[in-house]
């Protein structure tokens, strides 16, 4: 790397190199910090596992199975998101307040994106899919969401339902709360829970148009 | 011009399935390290996520990306932007200590297996690991 970059010395407005191999500077990075004692490479490895075991999609499907079967659970859901994951399941962390959750009816369904970057609510999802981050999908549901669920994800939206499309920002993360799906009456929560996908709580999946025989 | 709808579908036929759990979508270890610093230095107080945030969404709307390059390249390519921006904004990183650390990577003068017992740990969390 060349040297002629010179650093600010007072380290404000620093031009951080745009052209460095990525690899070298997540290694770089990562070395400094555990060097300097700053971080240990076992905090490092449980963020790892962390997301690799325990935070994901399954998250979010007990959250819905549970507003499926209780009726006070789900406006407390509907009401206060945040609060209604983190008290009754303890699902926190980053990318977790302010959660908003809402909610599919016969004449809504509702489709999340973040046209800023790709704020998604990763306690109850997990991290996001490739194509949620992607520049296609970030402009395209916005513009044409009936056509883009149709023909990306193979969802038809009739055209008496109302699309919503909910731009999750800096200070909201948006989640689906799916419909139920058809011939479910009387399953049990963790039953229903095997039923929720990720796409449905992201919105570009529909369950309460499904049986669930065809899920 | 390459139709969006198609682009977008493409990306999800590329996904692994199953869904649930496990399904960190990092192609690559440097990926995973990047992501796994950043939120290890939330956890330790490092920052507020907004202020993480913030800078992500700088990095990202003064980016000029090809439109060839990968995503999740883009995305954490941003991700490190971001989280060296605020490290400096923050006093955590100051000169070109880090300049100099990453042209010692690059050159090969240091590698992985230098700093971390379970070199390029992060690589057995990736999909391209036989689960």
């Amino acid at each position: 790397m060349s040297q002629d970059q010179t650093p600010d010395e007072n380290g404000n407005e620093h031009p951080v190199p745009r052209d460095a191999d990525p690899q070298a500077r997540a290694r770089a990075l990562q070395s400094y910090l555990i060097e300097e004692e700053l971080l240990t490479t076992d905090q490092i490895d449980e963020v790892m596992s962390l997301y690799e075991d325990e935070i994901g999609p399954q998250n979010g499907a007990e959250v819905v199975a549970r507003a499926w079967v209780d009726a006070e659970y789900r406006e407390w859901l509907l009401e206060d998101g945040s609060a209604a994951i983190a008290e009754a399941f303890g699902y926190t962390g980053p990318e977790g307040t302010d959660i908003v959750v809402v909610e599919n009816t016969d004449d809504v369904h509702n489709v999340v994106v973040c046209t800023l970057c790709s704020c998604y609510p990763w306690p109850v999802l997990g991290l996001p899919p490739t194509w949620y981050k992607s520049p296609p999908y970030r402009s395209k549901i916005v513009k044409s969401p009936r056509q883009t669920l149709r023909e990306a994800f193979g969802v038809d939206v009739d055209a008496d339902v109302e699309i919503r499309v909910r731009d999750t920002s800096a200070e909201v993360r948006y989640m689906v709360l799916p419909r139920r799906p058809v011939g479910t009456d009387g399953m049990s929560e963790s039953d229903l829970t095997a039923l929720v996908t990720r796409d449905s709580m992201i919105g570009v999946e529909r369950l309460g148009t499904k049986h669930v025989e065809e899920l | 011009m390459t139709d969006l709808d198609e682009i977008i579908a493409d990306l999800r036929e590329r996904e692994e399935f199953p869904e649930r759990g496990g399904d960190l979508s990092f192609d690559a270890p440097w990926q995973a390290r990047a992501f796994a610093t950043v939120v290890t230095l939330y956890r330790q107080g490092f920052f507020e996520w907004n202020e993480f945030q913030a800078r992500l969404i700088e990095a990202i709307e003064s980016a000029d990306t090809a439109d060839d390059e990968d995503i999740e390249d883009v995305y954490y390519r941003h991700w490190l932007e971001a989280a060296e921006q605020l490290l400096y904004d923050k006093g955590v990183l100051r000169g070109d200590v880090l300049d100099r650390r990453i042209g010692e990577f690059e050159s090969g003068e240091r590698d992985a297996s230098e700093f971390v017992v379970g070199v390029d740990h992060a690589h057995t969390h990736t999909h391209n690991h036989d689960h």
